[in-house]
């Protein structure tokens, strides 16, 4: 989910500022939110709902949704992650019988086995917390364990002191598990 | 994660530093010998290798959820190209954020267009109708009063032909028509009537061809004669106290206020919008049976009151099939004592209700606050199953407060309807951390036993915008009330309120302007927008001004309104300031009218303040409804002393808002919550729907300050999933757009008895507590001051410094020694 957005340096604060208003101001955007999320949007609602058919209906809904209200959201990305949340928990409270009958052919016929679906829920739920963090954290989660730096080149990189990037970063992984929690998905269950 | 400092106990008894040690340790940070020293550790403690397994769970999810997808998905070619086809379609953002009317094929695709489209052909055809029948009526009318009129010119003619009818007429006749064509149609139709009546909505993508320009002139010419008679009507009015010097400028003046009105008129934000039938599915989520079969885990917990919200809105949007008649229900607003009855007879009403299909009283208020103003229904609880939702309009004051204290003070029990729970409790700082600049607002909650209920926690809400600079500030736009009335000669009066004026005019800048009106039987104008540098001149005007005669509230807001209109500057914070010691004894005094005129300036875009001088004789329950209909604050000056910091503090905020129209919505989980009831706020509720409409006012917040809700919720142990989600969507009024976020309420099985609590908690409880006892009531019976002992006496010591706080344990002993237990 990080593949639209640049390094930044410790002055992120300020550049996230500033995107939001490129993103309010522009609505074209919303298109590349769509480009750059839908792969990912995608496997979190199939990981819900379990029929790849609801899913795209899902993911097409949110948009729209989105497309609405666009430049009132705050949060665009975390707004998505949250609404194709709901709108799948939705799904299932509205048509539980229908999935019941249907998951064992619809699991099959997707041909993705059962705990990469699972898999997928859980890493939804993730990216969803990371959407809703703010972006300076999200710059240290990505450092660390997409670059898979060290403290000391992150330290380099941010201004932040060593000992700040561990204060920190612990204090990600404990809400970052919390927020699993909440949201059904154990982090042992990983 | 703001919630971390809400689930103390998860992590058993491992310490915060042995916890960051072992997430070095797993990120492969640390030094050998401490890799050794941890390893050791674990081995003896399995609470240790338990944590390291979840912190390397969690990072194994993480490492992938940072990278992309390894087989990316994509949507079906067709549904793909469609919906790409949508969002570069410029149409997009915001172009009427309150309407809920649809405007994408979508889930159910078929079904919505065939609606869509049967809804715009009646649409067209009824609008057709109003359109022929009002030009007839008009036209005919006209014509046989035309020539006894001199030639006009021909900018305003439309609404000067309107003008010519008896306008209440007109403004009637739109609504019969509407409901003779109801039964012919069906339900949707009237659904799409009434939405095309009241704006064209940003549809242009779908719209069949067909041009709605004629009946939004339709619909608004009723509308617009009244404005406009209205507005002739004021100024007129204020002319006539302008005297010599006023009345030059009182005419330019009306001829302004008729184009602005013109104006205001054309725009669909004039007319309330048509509200959608209440939601019928509230059915709750259960977790366990239905989803046991599709999901991998039993234990899935989720927050379905959101759910439930989404479906009905999703309802709404898929082709309207529930709404009935829409909650016209003046029984709603029967309640609120303020509801203006006759409002819609008077003529400044006529701006906000003549042009609204059906108008009935509930329409014609456009805040509609579901009062609730029976004690005994404050005390009722809500089930979150039937109705999930609560709304409110995020409102701080200390009013109620002060008043009860003052009352105390003096040895008499204060007025059970002057207490206001939420003022109780917000009467106090917290502390609660502010957030950055970037975040906009934080929200912080906690929880703990309700010590006065069986099963029942008290769930804090606190909410706090940043501190920001003064830079960035709009300009004011200030008209000052003052109340000159003989009453106000009293020496600590007079000091109190130089003493203000001194603090107001300390706050003003270059940009800013001040009007100055003093009213006692009549209103004066004593000062025209004085540029704020030169505020200090005004001091001297009010010396100079002699003290007599009774208290006319409603000449004041009458020339005042339009005073204010005069210098009224888009971009700017306009308001009006009322300052009085007493109830109005001249004029129109009913609340009722009074809220209502100030609600019509409201919707022309000032806000209204008052400032009470003295606790005593100040008309408490006045001055409350018209700073909630006018979106502002409501404060008081009790002696020269007060109008120190406090004061400049509150008066600096609702001059300069950080955020306004700040609204809060908590969706509880039906699953995990069974009753709950917010305390106090009881006239700043909203409906559902209410939210998302910007259209409905709502209270401001200053930069940095925090607002608090206080609820008791019903949590139920053997319930599923958190508690619920917090939802707060307020202006920032730096950046001029509408801001939303929300976060999720935790459930926490092991919530700390009310006397291990935090201060914080305790304080907001202790403080609703006392509120609730003195309200009396069926909620007061159960609350046993002797209980709340250690509390109070554990606040006093922790809070030795905070002089509110030691007010309110004095409140306490005075309220155990009165009587009370």
């Amino acid at each position: 989910m990080f593949e639209g957005a640049p390094a930044r340096s410790s002055a992120c604060s300020n550049h996230a500022a500033a995107r939001v208003e490129v993103m309010k101001l522009n609505p074209q955007s919303i298109a590349e939110l769509f480009e750059s999320e839908e792969s990912a949007l995608l496997h979190f609602a199939i990981g819900i709902v379990r029929q790849r058919m609801v899913a795209e209906e899902l993911v097409q809904e949110a948009f729209l949704r989105l497309h609405r209200i666009w430049g009132q959201v705050d949060n665009p990305r975390g707004w998505l992650y949250r609404s194709i949340r709901n709108l799948a928990l939705n799904h299932l409270r509205d048509r539980p019988r229908e999935t019941q009958l249907d998951e064992e052919r619809t699991a099959q016929d997707q041909s993705l086995p059962r705990d990469l679906l699972g898999r997928s829920e859980a890493i939804g739920t993730v990216r969803m917390l990371l959407a809703e963090m703010p972006e300076d954290d999200r710059n240290l989660v990505r450092l660390k364990y997409l670059e898979n730096l060290k403290y000391q080149e992150i330290s380099r990189r941010t201004g932040l002191s060593v000992g700040n990037v561990g204060f920190r970063l612990h204090h990600l992984l404990k809400g970052l598990q919390d927020g699993l929690q909440r949201a059904g998905i154990e982090g042992s269950q990983g | 994660m703001n919630q971390d400092e809400n689930n103390p106990g998860t992590q058993g008894k491992i310490s915060a530093e042995l916890e960051a040690r072992m997430t070095a340790w797993v990120a492969g940070e640390a030094s050998p010998e401490e890799a050794a020293e941890l390893e050791r550790l674990a081995a003896e403690r399995p609470e240790l290798a338990d944590l390291k397994r979840r912190l390397e769970a969690v990072i194994k999810l993480l490492a992938e959820s940072v990278r992309p997808d390894s087989e990316p998905l994509r949507l079906a070619k067709d549904r793909r190209a469609e919906l790409m086809r949508t969002l570069r379609a410029p149409s997009g953002p915001a172009a009427d954020p309150a309407s809920d009317a649809p405007l994408f094929p979508s889930l159910a695709a078929l079904r919505r267009r065939q609606t869509v489209e049967r809804r715009w052909i009646l649409a067209a055809a009824a609008c057709l109708t109003c359109g022929l029948f009002l030009s007839v009526v008009v036209r005919s009318r006209y014509e046989s009063q035309a020539k006894a009129r001199r030639a006009q010119p021909a900018a305003l003619e439309f609404a000067k032909e309107a003008e010519s009818q008896p306008s209440n007429e007109v403004a009637i006749q739109l609504p019969v028509v509407t409901q003779e064509e109801a039964p012919q149609a069906n339900p949707p139709a009237a659904y799409a009537k009434a939405a095309s009546a009241r704006a064209p909505v940003a549809e242009t993508r779908t719209a069949p061809v067909f041009d709605f320009s004629q009946i939004g002139t339709g619909a608004a010419a009723p509308s617009l004669a009244a404005q406009e008679r209205d507005a002739r009507e004021q100024v007129a009015a204020a002319s006539r106290h302008l005297g010599a010097t006023g009345a030059s400028d009182g005419i330019s003046g009306a001829v302004d206020n008729v184009r602005s009105l013109a104006a205001a008129a054309d725009e669909p934000t004039v007319l309330p919008p048509v509200t959608a039938g209440a939601p019928q599915d509230k059915g709750s989520y259960k977790a366990s049976s239905t989803l046991a079969g599709t999901r991998m885990r039993a234990d899935l917990k989720d927050v379905s009151s959101a759910n439930s919200v989404v479906s009905a809105q999703f309802l709404d949007d898929v082709g309207g099939r529930n709404q009935e008649a829409p909650p016209a229900a003046p029984g709603a607003d029967i309640q609120d004592q303020y509801a203006a009855e006759k409002a819609e007879k008077r003529l400044f009403a006529g701006a906000a209700g003549g042009g609204t299909p059906g108008g009935s009283d509930a329409e014609v208020n456009a805040p509609r606050q579901a009062a609730i103003a029976a004690h005994g229904e404050a005390a009722a609880e809500t089930s979150a199953s039937r109705e999930p939702v609560s709304t409110f309009s995020l409102h701080v004051s200390d009013v109620s407060f002060r008043i009860a204290q003052a009352a105390l003070a003096r040895g008499e029990m204060p007025e059970a309807d002057r207490i206001r729970p939420e003022e109780f409790y917000n009467a106090f700082r917290y502390g609660d951390p502010a957030p950055s600049m970037v975040e906009k607002i934080s929200c912080r909650t906690e929880q703990s036993a309700d010590p006065t209920m069986q099963q029942r926690n008290l769930l804090r809400i606190a909410m706090t915008v940043p501190a920001t600079g003064r830079g960035a500030a709009e300009p004011l736009r200030l008209t000052v009330l003052l109340d000159t009335s003989g009453s106000m000669e009293r020496e600590d009066r007079a000091a109190a309120v130089r003493k203000a004026m001194q603090v107001l005019v300390s706050l003003l800048g270059r940009d800013d302007r001040v009007t100055l009106v003093g009213f006692a039987r009549q209103p004066r104008l004593l000062a025209d927008q004085v540029p704020g540098d030169r505020a200090g001149t005004l001091l001297d005007v009010i010396a100079r001004t002699p003290a007599q005669g009774g208290t006319n509230i409603e000449e004041a807001i009458k020339l005042g309104g339009e005073l204010a209109l005069r210098q009224f500057a888009t971009g700017a914070q306009n308001r009006i300031v009322l300052l009085t010691d007493g109830a109005a004894n001249l004029g129109d005094a009913d609340p009722a009218h009074l809220a209502a005129r100030v609600e019509a300036l409201r919707q022309r875009g000032l806000s209204f303040d008052a400032c009470g001088v003295g606790t005593n004789g100040i008309d408490d329950s006045v001055l409350e409804a018209l700073t909630r209909k006018g979106s502002g604050r409501y404060y008081v000056l009790d002696t020269p002393e007060a109008a120190d910091a406090g004061f400049a503090r509150q008066l600096a905020g609702a001059l300069r808002p950080a955020a306004e129209n700040v609204k809060v919505q908590v969706r509880f989980n039906a699953a995990r919550v069974g009753n709950y009831r917010l305390i106090g706020f009881e006239r700043h509720r909203l409906r559902t729907e209410d939210f998302r409409d910007d259209k409905v006012g709502a209270a401001a917040l200053a930069a940095g300050e925090a607002a608090v809700a206080l609820y008791e919720v019903e949590a139920l142990p053997q319930g599923e999933g958190e508690l619920g989600e917090v939802y707060v969507r307020f202006r920032d009024t730096a950046a001029g757009a509408m801001v939303e976020r929300s976060w999720t309420l935790p459930y926490d099985p092991y919530v700390p008895a009310f006397d291990r609590a935090t201060p914080t908690m305790q304080l907001a409880g202790t403080a609703a507590f006392l509120a609730e006892k003195l309200r009396g009531g069926a909620r007061a019976e159960s609350i046993r001051l002797a209980q709340l002992a250690p509390v109070v006496n554990a606040l006093r010591t922790h809070y030795a410094q905070e002089a509110r706080v030691q007010e309110l344990a004095a409140m306490y002993e005075r309220m155990r020694r009165m009587h009370m237990e």
